[in-house]
């Protein structure tokens, strides 16, 4: 499968972008993170896409109010399987670890089940937390972000990686950076001059 | 900035601007970034920067840079952050970017800077917040005790102000100027004045005493009794005082000087008390005039009556002598009547006489052993005592009192007497004690006779002149005993009195004697 042209909103700008990209969003307080949040599930939902949300403080009843206000139902998406939510633990450090190889997979699965499912395109949005410094396999994170961007250009599931800004140390931040294409910077979209191509980073790595 | 005239200009430009994009981005993010983070961030995104090796960051801004670094200050005024350490491979591609980077680091001392004292400031504030919480908390506690005292003390108050308005004294408040401050309603009560009739202490003594030298008096003592500092202490003297209302009081008062000079002065209205005392010295007085008199009379009175008394019994017993073959058996027991008659009241007059007789004559009083006395007494019915078979017991604890022992020995003759008369069939048994009661020694003389009916009044009556329980056909006597008893323990400043639990049951009786020590 290849790259359609799909061209989608991110909800934080007028502008669109190619379905597929894959985008860092570093926040530096919980309004932000959410205010990030919501656009994103608002727009994708809004324009029939399918969406996954991964975040542990996710406030439904504010959700569901937000998204009805912009015309949205809530319960309706919810129970068609267009919005799905999890918790990161549950999908990023089940049993206790952090296996780059089956979130690769899952997301994989995710566009494919979008697909087929007649959905015209899918996204996502997740928070890393700061557990990933400490559990098992963490020190793939990298590798993890960088398969994701190669995974994209084949399922273009426009991807949001959150990062809160005052829970990982500055060097993590900037190493964060520099796997991600497009930064989400104070509301804005920008495509981020610290990007390394992650063919490059696997190499590195290797 | 590079030459347009760089052969590779239009490469180093995409270049240049990605370096560029790239230092603008980190300032964006350095500005949600937390302080501490700030550092690592930037050493990260240096260390991508084209021509450089590695990056370091040195705190100490003074140290120099080694061979192929380049130090970029991390430096704003006065204040600065240290150093960062550019190790560079190639000196031509990273030049170009030098004034791009000392710009950032300039920028990264300035957000550094501001993050240091928002961080001071913070710290200050929660510094203050502690001290204002800290002080609240102390303040919370000093008023909550300071209206625990208050409180207290309004109670306090309370009660003195409850107990000065009650109180039967007269209290009055002398303030340092001579005016009166206060005055309790027993003063009113006592002296007929309120604080409007005798604003000032002047005044007052001049409405209290009306008289000048009188007055003078009065207030030179009432100044010497001024105490300082206050104790307990009882008016000794009195003064005659003028009341409202014209009638003069007789009051006692004791005045204090209290810590700021102001004067208390509590007053006791004794005009009754003196009065009563005073009648009570006169009724006593008429009392001891009537009782000299009653005695001289009773001694004057028996001793002429026994003469008459003497001369009916002797010319009686003549005139049955020289009529004795005449008279008739009739006529025979006449005279024996006359005679029995005459002498019985020969012994009632004796026994008044006797009974006059104590304390008539005044005699010393000493110290005297009881123990003794008793036993003298005992000795002196011992053909009675063997008569009767009687067990007298006499404890060693008698006392030595101050008294006569004439006296006092006959009280033992007379009680110990009475229990060998008033006997059952049983032989006596006469128990005599003594226990110490505060300062009056308690002597009782128990026996096993034939006690006295109780709830009759029998106790008391039996201390009546020439009172008897039994007819003197059952026991002989003439009724005076226990009265000359009475007489001798009063005068000795004691007591006595009897004590049975029924008929049959024996007697108790008791004196006491005061406990002076010898």
């Amino acid at each position: 499968m290849t790259r359609d042209a799909v061209p989608v909103s991110l909800g934080f700008t007028a502008q669109t972008f190619p379905a597929g990209v894959h985008i860092c969003h570093i926040f530096g307080s919980e309004s932000e993170r959410i205010q990030a949040l919501e656009h994103f599930v608002r727009s994708g939902l809004k324009a029939g896409e399918r969406t996954a949300c991964f975040s542990d403080r996710l406030d439904h009843d504010h959700l569901s109010c937000y998204l009805a206000d912009n015309g949205v139902s809530h319960r309706d998406c919810v129970e068609s399987g267009a919005l799905l939510t999890d918790s990161p633990r549950e999908v990023y450090f089940q049993d206790q670890r952090f296996d780059p190889d089956r979130i690769v997979e899952t997301v994989r699965r995710f566009h494919l089940d979008s697909v087929a499912q007649g959905y015209p395109a899918a996204r996502v949005i997740g928070e890393m937390t700061a557990e990933i410094q400490t559990i098992s396999g963490g020190d793939r994170l990298m590798e993890y972000e960088s398969r994701i961007s190669l995974l994209l250009t084949d399922h273009p599931v426009t991807a949001v990686c959150q990062y809160d800004a005052t829970a990982f140390d500055g060097a993590t931040i900037m190493q964060v950076l520099k796997v991600h294409p497009l930064m989400v910077i104070r509301g804005a979209v920008i495509h981020n001059p610290f990007f390394i191509a992650p063919e490059e980073i696997l190499a590195r790595r290797r | 900035m590079p030459g347009a005239d760089n052969p590779d200009s239009n490469a180093f430009q995409a270049l240049d601007n990605r370096v560029l994009g790239q230092l603008l981005l980190m300032q964006s993010v350095i500005a949600i970034l937390p302080e501490g983070a700030v550092i690592p961030f930037v050493l990260e995104g240096f260390a991508d920067l084209p021509g450089v090796a590695t990056v370091a960051f040195d705190p100490d801004p003074n140290r120099v840079a080694g061979q192929g670094s380049v130090a970029f200050s991390l430096s704003m005024g006065g204040s600065t952050s240290g150093n960062l350490l550019v190790d560079v491979v190639e000196s031509a591609t990273f030049a170009p970017y030098c004034d791009y980077l000392r710009n950032f680091c300039f920028m990264v001392a300035v957000i550094l800077e501001e993050r240091r004292l928002r961080r001071l400031t913070a710290q200050h504030q929660e510094q203050l917040e502690d001290l204002v919480a800290e002080r609240t908390r102390r303040l919370t506690v000093e008023v909550e005790a300071h209206q625990q005292a208050v409180l207290a003390l309004s109670q306090r108050d309370l009660v003195f102000h409850r107990l000065v308005q009650a109180i039967p004294h007269g209290i009055v408040l002398i303030n340092t100027d001579g005016s009166v401050g206060y005055l309790n309603p027993a003063f009113t009560h006592i002296l007929g004045y309120t604080l409007a009739d005798i604003p000032d202490s002047d005044l007052w003594w001049r409405k209290a005493c009306p008289d000048p030298l009188y007055r003078q008096m009065v207030m030179d003592s009432w100044q010497r009794a001024v105490i300082d500092p206050p104790e307990f202490r009882q008016a000794d003297e009195t003064f005659t005082v003028r009341h409202q209302d014209g009638s003069d009081r007789i009051i006692a008062f004791v005045a204090v000087q209290l810590p700021d000079q102001r004067v208390l002065v509590t007053l006791d209205d004794v005009t009754e008390r003196k009065r009563a005392a005073e009648d009570l010295r006169d009724k006593n007085a008429a009392l001891e005039r009537s009782n000299a008199e009653l005695e001289a009379f009773s001694y004057a009175a028996s001793h002429d009556l026994r003469e008459p008394l003497r001369n009916i019994k002797s010319f009686t017993t003549l005139l049955a002598r020289r009529l004795d073959d005449r008279l008739q058996d009739e006529e025979r027991e006449i005279v024996i009547i006359i005679t029995d008659a005459a002498a019985r009241m020969d012994a009632l007059v004796r026994d008044l006489l006797d009974l006059s007789l104590v304390g008539r004559i005044e005699k010393p009083m000493v110290p005297v052993s009881l123990h003794n006395v008793a036993m003298s007494a005992m000795n002196s019915l011992r053909i009675q005592i063997e008569t009767a078979g009687a067990i007298v017991a006499i404890h060693s604890n008698l006392p030595t009192v101050i008294g006569n022992s004439d006296e006092l020995c006959r009280v033992f003759v007379n009680l110990i007497g009475n229990a060998l008369k008033y006997r059952r069939d049983a032989p006596p048994e006469i128990d005599i004690d003594c226990q110490a009661d505060g300062e009056i020694w308690l002597i009782q003389i128990r026996d096993n006779g034939i006690g006295i009916e109780t709830g009759l009044g029998y106790e008391e009556r039996i201390f009546g002149l020439f009172q008897r329980l039994h007819h003197r056909n059952e026991y002989s006597g003439t009724g005076i005993g226990l009265p000359i008893c009475r007489k001798i323990i009063t005068r000795h400043g004691g007591r006595i009195w009897i004590e049975s639990e029924g008929v049959g049951r024996g007697l108790r009786c008791c004196f006491t004697l005061p406990a002076i020590t010898v």
